[in-house]
Formats: C-alpha cells, structure tokens, sequence
C-alpha cells in the first residue's frame, strides 16, 4: 500500500549558475504531521520550499504533493496548499481585512473564513487597522492567516519564526502546534532547531543542498551517546589517563572533559579511575546531548566531508 | 475567465489609498488647470479672434498630453503598479495561489489599461471644465460655442488606442524588474526623444510617439492608421508576450 505522503521529493535538484542548491533531495513528509527542515542558511531550503509552491522550477527530480505529481496539476495541487515564504507577503496600505479580502477575491473563498482565520490568530481587534502600523509579529500572524485562508489541508511556512523577539516566537509556536489538532499537516523550515524542536514531530536535516537526516527526534537522539562532564585539578593529565584507558575524552573550551558513555557506570568507573590516580574530581555529571548540539555536530560533520 | 475577473476583483482592491490612483484624476487635473492658467495669462494671444476656441483648446490640450504628459504618466503609473508587488514581495504568495500565472498578468494588463482610459476620460471631462471657466471668464475668447465632443472623444479614444503598446511595455518592464529606477529611465530618456524627433520619418514607428501622432494626424487630417493599427496591436501582442514570459519564469524574491 502507498504511504500517505503529504510531500513527496524524489532526486529534487536544482542549480543557479555553478551553485547546486538542491542535490538529489528526496522528502516524506507524512500525513499530520509538524515537518521540521532544518539546516544552516543556504543549505537549500527557501529553494525547495519555492519549488514544493511551483515557484521555482526543478532542473530534475519529481515533486508529489497529496500523491500526485504537482506538475501534472498545479492549480488542483495548490489549492489544498497554504504558504508563508520568509517575511509575510502584505500590502501595508490596507488593513489586515482587506489584505485577506485580496486573496478571498482571487480563490473565491467565503467572506465568514477571513473572520474565521482572524480568530485564528487573534487578530480580530487590530483587523480594520493599515497593516504598515502593525508590529513584526501581528504580521507574521497575519501573514499566517493569509497560509491558512481557504482552509487547507498542508501548510508550508518558510521560518516562520524569523526575525520574531522571543514573545512572538512563543506566541507563533504556540499556534502552529495547535494546527495538527485542525487536521494540517506542516512542513516548517528553520535554521535553529531549538526554535522547533517543541513543535516538530518530523525532523529532515538538510546540508549543501543534501538530505543528511530524516526521521523521528527520538531517532535523530538515538544516534547519539550519553556524555559525561567532568572537571579535575589537572585537566590535561586527567584527559591522558582516560585517552590512555580508552575512553573518548574531548577537552573543551569550557575547562571541563566530554567522555561519551554508555550509562551511569561508566560515569561512576570514570571517576574511580580519576581518583584512584589521584586527581581531585571537581564536578562530574553526565548529560545527553540536545537536538541542537546534535544537529549542529550533524551539520558541521558534513560540511567537513 | 473566471480565474481572470477574480484576479482583476483583487487588483482593484489593492489600489486602495494608492498613490497611482490618485494620479490618475491628479495628473488631468494638472493639465487641465495649466490650460485654464494658459487661458488666463495668454489667452488673447492663442485664441484668435473668429477662431475656433474649443478646437484650439482640445488640440493643445491633446499636443501636451499625448507627447509629453502621457508617455510620463504611463511610465509613472506602471512602476508604482510594479512597485506594489516588488516593495511588499508579493509575487511569492501571488504565484503560489491555485490560479494560472497568465490570469495575474493579464488582470494588471487591464487594470493598467483601464487606469489610463479613466485618466483620459477624465481629462476630456476636465477639458471640457476648463472650456465653460473660459465661456464664463473670459467671454472674448469664444467658448460660447457649442461644445465639440465628438471630436474630443474621437481624439481622446483614438490616442488611447496607440497608447496601449507603451502601456504594455512599461507594465511588462515594471512587473518584471524590481528596479523603480529602470522602470522610470525606460520611459522618460524615449519619452524625450520623442518628443525631440517628434514629425521626423521614423516618429510614426516610435511607440513612445504614436498617440502623438495619431491625434496629430487626426487635427491635421493626415493619415494616422499605420501608428494607430501599431499602438493597439503592438500593444496586445506585447501583453500576449508579458502572460506567456510570467508563466515561465522563477520567483527567486
């Protein structure tokens, strides 16, 4: 049976003069889900995203959204598709209303959904307001009414959060969460995992144009090893005696030793040895590693490559 | 064309509290009371005694507007409609809507041709307005005559029609490049040639001259077809040319 892909790439690939900036990408983004893609600036992603919209034409590969094949049928496609593409496209001469009544008359949507994604994003009180006197976040809100008018079943939202203070990113994250509940499926795009990662139950890692992950957070956690920190008098020594031991220690910027573990006993072994040789253990704790620390070791593994 | 009107519907929105709205009953008004100031100042110099004001009037109305003020105004009017969509980076989510890329193009195709045709109609109304504060101030003038219409909107209608080429090139060169200064230097440097080489040979062949010329062949009872047939044509194959090159193109801003 077919998987019930909301986005399909198969070998997507696109180059600007000598630059490829998408190399054989290959996507699946399931049904209902929050699609994280991530990867450093440049990496490739408002280029995908342009081509998922029909922005950008591919030079190879194949683009399936709702399983078919978007240049088969475009316009069937894209109705079902609501998007942001990086900062909010808005005509600050009009008010919020007017702005959503522009795209009602051009999809032929019902005046009762401008009032319903207004709701949405709490911007029913400011609606008669002239959009150049709305602050950054009240327009990437309104610009995310706009993704959501005609009530479609996958959104694609180019960093969403970019240029948002901390307030408008919580207020931003909160409300793309309670989408999936709606029935959308979100395909969203950011540079920083740790602005996503709360929202995200997809995550594609995308580098040089390249897929380099994808799959469930816990599976991109799984990858990685528990570490432990540890922090003696003779840092140095202390990192010889465990090199020499077999353990991977790394001596940091942060005056501290990075052992990767496999569980709790070898911290308690760690700190036996470092005791038994006579090093003052100072601090000794041990941690997983975040998504970010993860995506960003990721992400540098292969631009070193 | 149902895809058409609906984007046409939505063009007329957007130009809501825009200055290239304002412009279009502006930039009449300005003629229009520059020939009533004319009227004032040297009245009794150009309209000559048993001589036909109205007729004078609408011809020099016709002469400024249709080299000059025209060309200027199409060039103006078309980088601030371009300029809509480039400043507010627009064309990405425009593009992205179910509806085929030609009908957003051809819908500002006839926006701008109707913002210009309710720009002359609004200057034959003003015309005319300028002609009975003549009748009534300075009655010496000779406005007390019945007033020409057909005349007046068989030249308005006439240099409507020629201007729909440079209309079409300028819209096309606004939507496709960002650049306002582009926009502006590709219509102001002809504009001034034109005007510059304006009854030479190659004047009838020159887009930036044709409304000129054909409303001067209309007062001067000389044949106006060939640059009539070559506004409207040209202009229909080049806003054919602008829908085809819109549906082709990348949206990389």
């Amino acid at each position: 049976m077919m998987e019930p892909w909301m986005i399909e790439t198969r070998q997507l690939t696109r180059s600007f003069k000598d630059t490829r900036a998408v190399d054989g990408l290959s996507l699946q983004v399931p049904a209902g889900s929050v699609y994280g893609f991530l990867g450093p600036n440049g990496a490739g992603k408002t280029t995908t995203i342009r081509m998922l919209l029909g922005l950008i034409h591919p030079d190879g590969g194949e683009i399936r959204l709702f399983n078919r094949r978007l240049r088969d049928d475009p316009m069937g496609v894209l109705r079902r598709v609501g998007s942001l593409v990086e900062s909010p496209s808005l005509y600050p001469h009009l008010t919020g209303r007017e702005n959503l009544e522009v795209l009602r008359r051009m999809t032929g949507g019902s005046r009762s959904e401008i009032s319903r994604v207004l709701k949405v994003v709490n911007l029913e009180n400011a609606a008669n307001r002239l959009v150049r006197n709305y602050s950054l976040g009240m327009r990437q809100r309104l610009g995310l009414a706009a993704a959501m008018f005609g009530q479609p079943e996958l959104l694609i939202l180019d960093e969403p959060t970019n240029g948002l203070d901390p307030a408008g990113i919580h207020e931003m994250r909160e409300l793309i969460c309670r989408l999936p509940a709606e029935g959308l499926t979100v395909f969203l795009s950011s540079h920083l995992l740790s602005e996503v990662e709360q929202m995200v139950t997809q995550i594609g890692i995308v580098q040089s144009g390249r897929l380099i992950f994808q799959g469930k957070p816990d599976e991109l956690k799984a990858r990685t090893r528990n570490q432990v920190i540890v922090a003696t008098d003779r840092l140095e020594e202390s990192q010889k005696l465990l090199v020499q031991q077999g353990w991977k220690a790394v001596h940091g910027q942060n005056h501290h030793l990075t052992v990767p573990v496999n569980g709790a006993a070898d911290a308690a072994l760690i700190n036996t040895r470092l005791v038994q040789a006579g090093h003052q253990v100072y601090q000794l704790s041990m941690e997983h590693p975040s998504l970010e620390d993860i995506f960003l070791k990721l992400t540098e593994e292969q631009e070193k490559k | 064309m149902k895809h058409l009107f609906r984007a046409l519907s939505a063009e007329t929105l957007k130009l809501n509290r825009t200055l290239a709205l304002a412009l279009v009953f502006l930039t009449p008004f300005a003629l229009a009371f520059l020939e009533v100031a004319i009227g004032f100042e040297y009245g009794r110099r150009m309209y000559r005694v048993g001589g036909d004001a109205w007729m004078t009037l609408i011809s020099h109305t016709a002469m400024m507007w249709n080299l000059l003020l025209l060309p200027l105004f199409v060039t103006l009017e078309m980088g601030l409609l371009g300029a809509l969509e480039h400043n507010n980076s627009t064309w990405k989510q425009l593009f992205a809507l179910p509806l085929p890329r030609w009908s957003i193009y051809a819908a500002k195709q006839l926006l701008a041709m109707g913002l210009i045709g309710l720009s002359m109609l609004a200057l034959a109304a003003m015309t005319i307005g300028a002609g009975l504060i003549g009748r009534v101030c300075l009655p010496e003038l000779g406005f007390d005559a019945p007033i020409p219409f057909g005349m007046l909107l068989q030249n308005m209608l006439l240099s409507y029609l020629a201007a729909w080429l440079i209309i079409s090139i300028h819209l096309w060169v606004s939507l496709r490049w960002s650049s306002f200064v582009l926009a502006m230097s590709v219509g102001i440097v002809p504009t001034v040639i034109s005007a510059v080489t304006f009854g030479s040979d190659w004047s009838p062949f020159n887009p930036w001259a044709l409304p000129g010329e054909v409303s001067n062949g209309l007062f001067e009872m000389q044949p106006y077809l060939g640059a009539l047939l070559l506004g409207l044509l040209g202009g229909v194959v080049v806003a054919c040319l602008g829908c085809w090159e819109s549906s082709r193109r990348d949206v990389l801003h």
